[in-house]
Order: structure tokens, then C-alpha cells, then sequence
């Protein structure tokens, strides 16, 4: 079977989702080796099916699935002194509210310190926040400053929080544990300029919720509404 | 010490594979395998079977770590692209019969009520970021990426389905992809991968 390029641009997003036989797959591959346009094309529409998964309601596997992997790879037999276990981040390591207090503190000395980190971020990551429900406005950006040892989230179109609360910032590792960050309110442009000591390291994600006012809480009561994936 | 605090990269996690050691292959299952698990739960339906496929597919990327190139794609991708084809796979063969009187989920789902926001949290938000650009969707176009991709249904059973012709339900998917392309796009989406 041999396509040609409009049979190629019609059958690709088919392709893609996997919903061809083998000849037509095959036909496809065969095309795009030859075209730049088609990988083009098939760039910009993989890119949006290799996210598809993530819209999969989010369930967790039973442990058993884990201990019975492991076995598996070990050819069947795992002798119990080298188990592999990963343990989850220790909770200790959280910072306490004193930490919390830290970071709010910072967050005063935001405007104080803004004028000069412009200067910093030209070695920095950035990750994009974007926001959902309430915030689906609001936007932002995660700065990591690797030689401060300082993340910076920067966010903007904030709408004030609800009566008798305020924003509150998590960073949630890998294993799925939250910590607090920091409690602030946007200005009356609706900016946030909020300080997190640290470069983020085993945080997956950093995530804001409405929390009781002043101080928010010590773990997350709201639904994270604006939030950025970061590892 | 980093290592056992959940702080390694997906590159630890690629070299721990690449050269046999267990320890990135369960690196890899704690942070891919709800994912996974989620993914094949949405396309088998049933958990019994989610569950060997997840058992499964983990067990071959560990035979076959080696073909893990970093440079074509990430961790995560790799993980949830062998695992819908695994699920797709056991949908086409052993259950291709029965699949046809099994019903199919069409509307997006909502991220379900009374579970723990946090412990989702690390994908929530993205995952509703994906939810919404689907229902962005007309429902015929939405209803053809979904059926080919978490149904496992090929273009033409689609096409029988809705009594189309076959080009117009590759120009549907066409469509589609390109304007959760954009959508995604449009929220930034794409900036930070
Ligand atoms: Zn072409």
C-alpha cells in the first residue's frame, strides 16, 4: 500500500489514534519519512494524543500489584533482605508553620526584592501555571533560581479570594505528599509575587487553594484551582 | 540520599533501568503507576484486568528497558503509550466480541466525587485542563477520538457505527486533534513540555 500526501494527511490523526491496521500504519510511516510538512503535521497531533491518557479518571492500583511486580522481575524469587522499597517522603521533613510564618514573611519582602530578580532569571526554569473553575482566568509562572536556592511563583488576573479566606501555596512531591508553601492575597491588579525557599527538588507539582483566613491551614481543605506541573 | 526521597530524575530512573537495576523499575511503577493503572482502567473497564495489564506492561518495559530513548520522548509517555496499546491490544483479541455489546463511555468523565483531592492532585489540574478542551469538542468528533483511542475501535468499525463514510470520520479525528491542539495551546499548555 503506497499514500500519497493528501492520503497521508487524512489518515495520520487516524494513525495516531491508533485506530488504522497494520498496512495503513505502515503506509503512513513510510510517507512521513519522505515529507517534512506530514512531520509537521504528525508532530503537532502526536503531541496532543500522547496527553489524551491523563483525561483516564484517576485510580490507584492495589499494593499487591507492586510486590508482585517486583517478584516477577526478580525472576520469581526475591530473597525479603532486598525488597525494594521506596518510602514516601518523610513527613518531618515538612516545614512546620514556623516555616509557613517564614514563607509569608518572605512574601512581604517580595516587592522589596522584585526589583532585582528580574536579573536573576536569565539561568532559571520557568514552568506555566494555568488555572481551572474560579481561576480558569488567573495565570502564572514557577521560577526556580538554582543559584539562590529560591523559587519564585509569579501570578497574575488573581480575583481576590472569597470572603474570610486566602491563597495558599503546596508543593505536592511525587508520592503524592502536600506540604504548605506560603498564604498570601494578590494585590489590587491581582498580582502575586510569592517566595518559596528551596529549588523545588522531588516536588511534582505546585498548586494553590483557598484556605481560611489569616494563616490557611495545615493541610489543604479547598480543590487546587491554578497550578503548574513541575517535575 | 536524594534518591530514596522520591527526588530522582527520569533520567536516574532510565539509567537504573538501562542497566538492570530493580530499583528503577519500581522508581518507575511508584511514579507512573497510577497513571497507568487509570489508563488501562478507562479502557478495560474491569480492575481484575487493569490490574495484569499494569502488571504486565511494567514487566516488559523491564525486559525490553533498552528501547527507552530519552531523546524521543518522556518517561510517562513511554509508560502510558505501552500500556493503552497493551489494553487496546487485549481489547482487539481476547474480548473483541464482547466488546461490541459493551458500552462505551462517551461523555468526558468529571473528576469523581468524594475521592481525596490530594491524592490526585499531582494530575488533576491537568487532567481537567485535557477534560475541558475534550468537552470544548462538537460531540461527533469527541465521540471518534475516544472510541478509537480508549475504545479500540478502528475507523471503519467507527464509520459502520455512525453510518458515515470512512473519510469523514478520519477528517473528524483530524479535526479533533488539531483543535485540542490549539486549546491546549491557547492555555499554555504546551509551554513548560
Ligand atoms: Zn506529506
Amino acid at each position: 500500500m503506497v499514500f500519497d500526501h493528501e492520503e497521508v494527511e487524512g489518515s495520520l490523526a487516524a494513525s495516531l489514534l491508533g485506530a488504522c491496521d497494520a498496512k495503513e500504519t505502515e503506509a503512513v510511516r513510510a510517507h512521513l519519512e519522505t515529507c517534512q510538512a506530514c512531520q509537521e503535521l504528525e508532530q503537532r497531533l502526536r503531541s496532543v494524543v500522547e496527553v489524551l491518557p491523563l483525561a483516564a479518571p484517576n485510580k490507584e492500583p492495589p499494593p499487591e500489584v507492586r510486590t508482585r511486580l517486583l517478584r516477577a522481575a526478580r525472576g520469581g524469587w526475591l530473597p525479603p533482605a532486598v525488597v525494594v522499597q521506596v518510602p514516601p517522603l518523610p513527613r518531618r521533613r515538612w516545614p512546620s508553620r514556623l516555616a509557613v510564618a517564614a514563607a509569608v514573611l518572605l512574601l512581604a519582602l517580595a516587592g522589596a526584592l522584585a526589583w532585582d530578580l528580574h536579573l536573576r532569571l536569565e539561568s532559571a526554569v520557568a514552568y506555566p501555571m494555568s488555572g481551572t473553575g474560579p481561576l480558569a482566568t488567573a495565570s502564572g509562572r514557577v521560577t526556580v533560581l538554582p543559584g539562590q536556592d529560591l523559587t519564585v511563583v509569579a501570578i497574575s488576573d488573581l480575583p481576590p479570594p472569597q470572603p474570610g479566606r486566602v491563597y495558599q501555596l503546596w508543593l505536592v512531591s511525587r508520592s503524592g505528599m502536600v506540604r504548605p508553601a506560603a498564604v498570601f492575597v494578590p494585590d489590587l491588579e491581582g498580582r502575586s509575587q510569592v517566595l518559596v525557599p528551596g529549588t523545588l527538588q522531588g516536588v511534582a507539582t505546585v498548586a494553590v487553594t483557598q484556605e481560611p483566613a489569616p494563616s490557611g491551614s495545615r493541610t489543604p481543605t479547598g480543590k487546587p484551582e491554578l497550578a503548574a506541573q513541575v517535575g | 540520599m536524594a534518591r530514596l526521597m522520591g527526588g530522582e530524575t527520569d533520567l536516574d530512573i532510565a539509567k537504573a533501568l538501562a542497566a538492570g537495576d530493580v530499583t528503577g523499575l519500581a522508581w518507575l511503577y511508584d511514579r507512573y503507576s497510577s497513571l497507568a493503572y487509570s489508563v488501562a482502567l478507562r479502557i478495560l473497564g474491569d480492575p481484575g484486568r487493569a490490574e495484569d495489564v499494569v502488571q504486565d506492561t511494567f514487566l516488559k518495559l523491564w525486559h525490553g528497558a533498552d528501547r527507552f530513548d530519552a531523546g524521543r520522548g518522556s518517561l510517562r509517555t513511554w509508560v502510558i503509550t505501552s500500556v493503552r496499546n497493551r489494553s487496546i491490544d487485549y481489547l482487539r483479541g481476547r474480548n473483541a466480541h464482547a466488546r461490541k455489546e459493551q458500552e462505551i463511555p462517551l461523555e468526558a468523565e468529571a473528576v469523581g466525587p468524594g475521592s481525596d483531592p490530594w491524592r490526585e492532585v499531582a494530575h488533576s489540574l491537568e487532567r481537567n485542563l485535557i477534560l475541558e478542551a475534550l468537552a470544548s469538542l462538537p460531540a461527533e468528533q469527541r465521540q471518534a477520538v475516544e472510541l478509537a483511542y480508549f475504545g479500540g475501535y478502528f475507523h471503519r468499525e467507527i464509520a459502520e457505527m455512525f453510518q458515515v463514510p470512512l473519510s469523514t470520520i478520519k477528517g473528524r479525528m483530524r479535526l479533533a486533534l488539531e483543535k485540542l491542539h490549539s486549546y491546549l495551546r491557547a492555555k499554555g499548555y504546551f509551554d513548560g513540555l
